[in-house]
């Protein structure tokens, strides 16, 4: 409660107080809006981490070495995520349902091991970041525009698309909808966002290490994602803002927040699954078709 | 990250490649173990039990607490420990997948559901046992080295390899020659279909998962001895996504081909270490499984392809 | 004659060692109401599924509008107007019966993805064009009532329709359908029969998959039959039927001799 009294009596004791777990919350909802972008086509892809490891390190490596200015720096390490993210969707999204996660997985490892092994990384020990700053309006900044960006697009012909694709991508490519290359583009899009989202949250930092992009962070991300609801842009941004601050305002829950995570997330997928914002009259949106396509993605016709 | 192999001092005279390539073996006997349960379940369920790898952990450190805070004998913990194990696994079904299932809802939900009773599971061992890795007890549980010429084994590592092929040929004989082996193979072909045969499809998943579970448990105590680690973390990340690479290169569903490949692995691993140095080999297990998903999506032994149009 | 719509040259599918379908020549031109009839399994679905470029042909050349589209994808075959609905009905379930329509408009729709995020009034315009056309379409297949109703709670018969109406939204040249008729009652069937007749008449070309022989026998202006994935007869209806090879495939070969007699 007194999280809640604060922040309405005292808004600049409580930004001063909690303005690491604000920033948090920021860069949380960024990643889950990335993958609310792959979900959002029909695809379960779990190589945010990956991306979001590629984007912080490139970012922070520019600053470090070649003294490139903040910005730019988050600029290039998100384009280097995307351009990274074509070579791997093209086999890759020709997997589907579990497979296609599984791929993605393996890939967000093969990032920290090649991080591992790359010295100009600081290889297992990690990099100083002597330029952090956990200034939260950048954050903030992005979140409104990438969250009403990806909610303008649900009316163009690319959301169009996207949604005919996670509905059903044999029907959408019979409507002439190119399905590999609106996959490749959600693929490369939540990339070069998940890449972002790794620069503003290595900026935050003094310090960053292989250690943070391992896979239980990709999880966490799914599970804001799934809690939050991905039928709307709302969704996974409530998704990632309740999750992160829960273990804060319950401060006797922190000890078990995992196990509060955990339990959400079955109570939501068995109770609710179309997540806490379900959107559509409750008909269930982007997850709930996703996970009813399961495997066989695109099932064969049989021959008549 | 705990690296399931010391490198050893560099120099590769035949005695070190031998040494090397027994603990890949060794190695590769945990990780089949590990895989085996795996496999089982998404053979039956085409599910992913991602909580696999925290009833893993779970076995280590039930056993080890019930050593350590109940002064119960080794074999008694074991046993104990398996069996709460399989319990969980039973749990796991009637928590995590049984109402989906009857629900009809789809796959990848359930392998939501088990990666939320998975954080359950290794946070209340966070909470309970303590985020610092511990050990079993030396003089309480079995060990010592046996030396030829200038090999070093440990009895422990030759008991998993015995425990490990004896579990994985009586695995084999149930599932091919046993009335409820017979009825496993039935609903992992066609559960409607047998279902319309009189076999109680919830009992055979429940005992599947059971099976599975338990092998799990025995695995995370197993590697737990070899390692002299028991941790909340143990299953996590490295053995987890490891066992993931084994299932998929051996093919999705296949006992076979997940022993096959733990085994492949395991070897792999230690010739890369040989032949390539110790910070690449964390990368090798990832970069097979990719590969392996690209390149072959059926695996070795699978039996269906996961590669669309 | 008018001019050709698709030609088929020997195109044959192989799955392993089957012939799904094997060399089988097809002509449609412009106005046709080509009917396609064999018995199950003779591979009718196959020749649709080559024709809309779901599946790749062993060999063979597939011709649209004099152009080789062989080796063309399926949104390909589709953006050139060669529109297909499906055995089994595939909607985009959980959009509404309009949205489902404009679906079916995206490939002459342009790329407004900075527009829409700058909000540009010209796009609102385009849109309302839209809406009016995805109307008249749902209209058209008697569906204008149930715009907004998701396309997974409609009547099974309405959903037949929509996927129909979708079709039409590609403005195809020609139109495949693939057993509209397929699991709706006697009446429904007559009616979605009688919207096909429309269609045709209005000038559009279609092949229909069919494996009752008298629906196919009173709409279809011309008919060719099917069967082991061979083609072996083809031409108006009223000749093909008293082939004995068709009445043999159809009924089996004591009834052929029968008739022989």
């Amino acid at each position: 409660m007194d999280f809640f009294i604060q922040l309405l009596t005292d808004p600049v004791g409580f930004y001063d107080a909690h303005q690491l777990l604000l920033a948090q919350v920021g860069v949380n909802a960024l990643l889950t809006l990335s993958m609310f972008i792959t979900l959002n086509c029909g695809l379960l892809t779990l190589a945010n981490v990956g991306f979001m490891a590629i984007g912080g390190y490139v970012s922070v490596l520019l600053g470090l070495n070649a003294h490139v200015p903040f910005p730019l720096a988050l600029a290039l390490g998100s384009l280097a995520a995307g351009l990274v993210a074509v070579p791997i969707g093209l086999p890759v999204l020709r997997l589907s349902g579990i497979f296609l996660a599984i791929a993605t997985i393996g890939f967000g490892q093969v990032v920290v091991s090649a991080i591992l092994n790359i010295p100009a990384t600081g290889e297992g020990v990690g990099l100083t970041n002597a330029t952090a700053d956990p200034s939260i309006v950048p954050i903030f900044a992005s979140l409104l525009a990438v969250a009403y960006a990806l909610w303008r697009v649900a009316g163009s012909r690319l959301g169009q698309a996207w949604a005919a694709i996670r509905e059903d991508a044999v029907a959408a490519s019979a409507q002439g909808i190119n399905v590999p290359r609106y996959r490749l583009v959600a693929f490369v899009l939540g990339a070069v966002l998940a890449g972002y989202a790794g620069g503003l949250d290595a900026h935050l930092n003094f310090f960053i290490s292989p250690s943070e992009y391992q896979f239980s962070r990709v999880v966490g991300v799914l599970v804001f994602a799934v809690t939050g609801g991905t039928s709307t842009v709302l969704g996974p941004v409530v998704g990632a803002v309740v999750l992160t601050s829960l273990p804060e305002v319950l401060r006797f829950a922190r000890d078990y927040r995992d196990s509060i995570n955990g339990l959400v997330l079955v109570a939501v997928i068995l109770f609710r699954p179309q997540g806490i914002i379900g959107g559509r009259g409750g008909r269930g949106g982007g997850f709930r078709r996703l996970l009813a396509r399961g495997r066989r993605a695109v099932p064969r016709e049989a021959p008549a | 990250m705990t690296p399931l192999i010391a490198p050893l001092a560099a120099g590769t005279s035949p005695g070190y490649l031998l040494q090397q390539a027994l603990n890949g073996v060794f190695n590769g006997s945990i990780y089949a173990l590990f895989a085996v349960g795996y496999t089982l379940v998404f053979g039956v369920l085409d599910i992913l039990n991602l909580a696999h790898s925290a009833v893993f952990m779970a076995g280590a450190v039930i056993a080890l607490v019930l050593m350590l805070n109940f002064g119960l004998p080794f074999w008694a913990a074991l046993v104990l420990a398996i069996a709460l194990c399989a319990l969980a696994g039973y749990l796991l079904d009637r928590v995590a997948f049984r109402p989906l299932r009857h629900r009809g809802a789809p796959h990848i939900s359930s392998m939501i559901t088990s990666i939320g009773l998975a954080l359950v599971i290794v946070s209340i061992a966070e909470n309970r046992f303590g985020g610092n890795s511990q050990r079993f007890p030396v003089d309480r549980v079995p060990g010592g080295e046996l030396h030829f010429g200038g090999l070093s084994i440990s009895t422990v590592d030759i008991g998993i390899l015995v425990v490990t092929i004896a579990l994985m040929i009586g695995l084999a004989f149930m599932i091919e020659r046993t009335a409820p082996g017979r009825a496993i193979r039935a609903v992992a072909e066609n559960p409607r279909a047998a279902a319309l045969m009189g076999i109680d499809v919830d009992r055979v998943i429940a005992l599947t998962l059971v099976l599975s579970s338990a092998l799990g448990g025995l695995a995370g105590i197993l590697y737990g001895l070899a390692q002299s680690d028991v941790s909340p973390y143990i299953g996590r990340d490295q053995v987890e996504l490891k066992g993931l690479a084994v299932i998929v290169v051996g093919g999705m569903g296949s006992i076979t081909g997940a022993v096959v490949a733990g085994y492949l692995l395991g070897l792999v691993e230690v010739a890369v270490l040989v032949f390539v140095g110790s910070n690449a080999r964390s990368g090798v297990a990832f970069a097979v499984l990719f590969l392996s998903l690209v390149l072959l999506p059926a695996g070795l032994f699978g039996r269906r392809a996961g590669r669309t149009t | 004659m008018s001019a050709s719509v698709l030609r088929l040259r020997q195109v044959t599918r192989h799955f392993g060692g089957v012939h799904a379908v094997d060399g089988v020549d097809l002509d449609v031109a412009a106005g046709d109401l080509y009917g396609l009839i064999g018995p199950n399994g003779a591979g009718k679905t196959t020749v649709i599924d080559l024709i809309s470029g779901f599946q790749p042909v062993t060999s063979g050349t597939v011709e649209v509008n004099g152009t080789d589209a062989t080796h063309w994808p399926a949104h390909r075959r589709a953006s050139a107007g060669v529109a297909r609905t499906f055995q089994t009905v595939r909607l985009f379930r959980t959009m509404t019966a309009l949205e489902n329509v404009l679906v079916g408009m995206h490939p002459r729709r342009r790329n407004d993805i900075i527009g829409q995020v700058l909000v540009l009034p010209a796009l609102r315009r385009e849109q309302r064009v839209r809406l009016d056309e995805g109307r008249q379409l749902l209209a058209r297949v008697g569906l204008e009532a149930q715009a907004d109703r998701p396309a997974g709670e409609m009547a099974y018969a309405d959903q037949r329709r929509l996927e129909i109406a979708r079709a039409l939204a590609l403005r195809p040249g020609l139109l495949l359908l693939d057993e509209p008729a397929a699991g709706t009652n006697p009446t429904e069937g007559a009616q979605l029969q009688e919207l096909l007749v429309e269609l045709n008449r209005g000038g559009l070309t279609m092949i229909l998959v069919e494996h009752h022989l008298r629906l196919v026998m009173s709409t279809c202006t011309r008919v060719a039959v099917l069967d082991f994935g061979r083609k072996i007869a083809d031409g108006p209806p009223d000749q093909v039927v008293r082939q004995p090879e068709v009445i043999e495939a159809y009924l089996g070969r004591e009834a052929a001799e029968e008739v022989a007699t």
